[in-house]
């Protein structure tokens, strides 16, 4: 026999089951049930939209829009569409969603900054921001692109413009 | 893997149907690389003329190209998505395929336009 093997102790048949722990309570995993779990997530990214969208409104942008088009696709939760009618007031919008995501929700937009053409992206992942004029918004007409998306109720008056979809519908 | 020569299919409703790929030589280019295109077949009333020269967003290739994830994604065919020189789509809609790739190159326009986003 091996002067290795004789240094172990290999009589200990018997088991002391309270030692091993397995019965010391299961592990909490976070199930498809927890309340807490799943209503974190797309309530904030639904918050941030809705906030976003008022600072578009209080900016005196129109036709402010906030489409949920998670059923519709993977890369993105929400929409944000909202029309300007100046360069000027898009990057003084732009600034605004800049600034109040940083400061008071914690997010970065996408690394490059935008530039300064009359259709402006804000990426913040499960959320985009589209600032475009309204000829630009009638031209690519992304309301129709997602008609299947569910329009999110916001909680404020939006101003609305000359081309407001919602009258022609 | 597109290079000076390539012939790409428009894949979005500008009106040009295939477009060649005319930068300088001596590289390649990939998906989500803007590169300057001569129009080669374009329809009548669209809004780009056969022989213009435009710059063009390549969103599919035939060379396969892998993911972090470990995946592998290839095409059937080298396509393209007119653009101008601010990025912006020349058309309305992207009617081919477009790869969440562009989105790191800051390119959600062209994302946002596409039917089909793998």
């Amino acid at each position: 026999m091996l002067p290795q093997l004789a240094a172990l102790d290999l009589d200990q048949d018997e088991v002391e089951e309270d030692n091993l722990g397995w019965d010391e309570g299961e592990p909490e995993l976070p199930g498809p049930d927890d309340p807490d779990g799943a209503e974190e997530g797309p309530d904030q990214s639904r918050e941030l939209a809705v906030a976003m969208a008022r600072v578009a409104s209080d900016t005196k942008a129109t036709d402010v829009l906030v489409l949920h088009v998670a059923p519709l696709v993977y890369w993105t939760s929400y929409l944000v569409l909202v029309t300007v009618t100046s360069r000027p007031q898009l990057q003084a919008i732009l600034g605004k969603m800049e600034r109040q995501a940083r400061d008071e929700w914690g997010r970065a937009p996408s690394a490059v900054a935008p530039g300064r053409s009359v259709w402006e992206v804000l990426d913040y992942g499960d959320i985009v921001i589209h600032l475009f004029t309204a000829e630009q918004r009638e031209y690519y007409d992304l309301e129709s692109f997602y008609g299947a998306a569910e329009e999110v109720e916001l909680p404020f008056a939006t101003e609305a413009g000359e081309a407001s979809w919602t009258r022609q519908y | 893997m597109i290079q000076n020569g390539t012939v790409l299919q428009v894949s979005d409703n500008s009106g040009a149907k295939t477009a060649q790929c005319i930068n300088q030589s001596g590289r390649s280019w990939g998906i989500g690389d803007i590169i300057t295109v001569a129009i080669k077949a374009a329809a009548v009333r669209g809004k780009v003329a056969a022989g213009s020269v435009q710059k063009a967003v390549i969103v599919e290739t035939r060379k396969e190209f892998q993911r972090r994830d470990g995946s592998v994604v290839k095409f059937h065919q080298n396509s393209c998505v007119l653009v101008n020189a601010k990025a912006q789509p020349l058309g309305t809609r992207v009617l081919g395929f477009a790869t969440h790739e562009l989105r790191a190159r800051q390119l959600m326009k062209v994302l946002s336009l596409a039917t089909r986003v793998i």
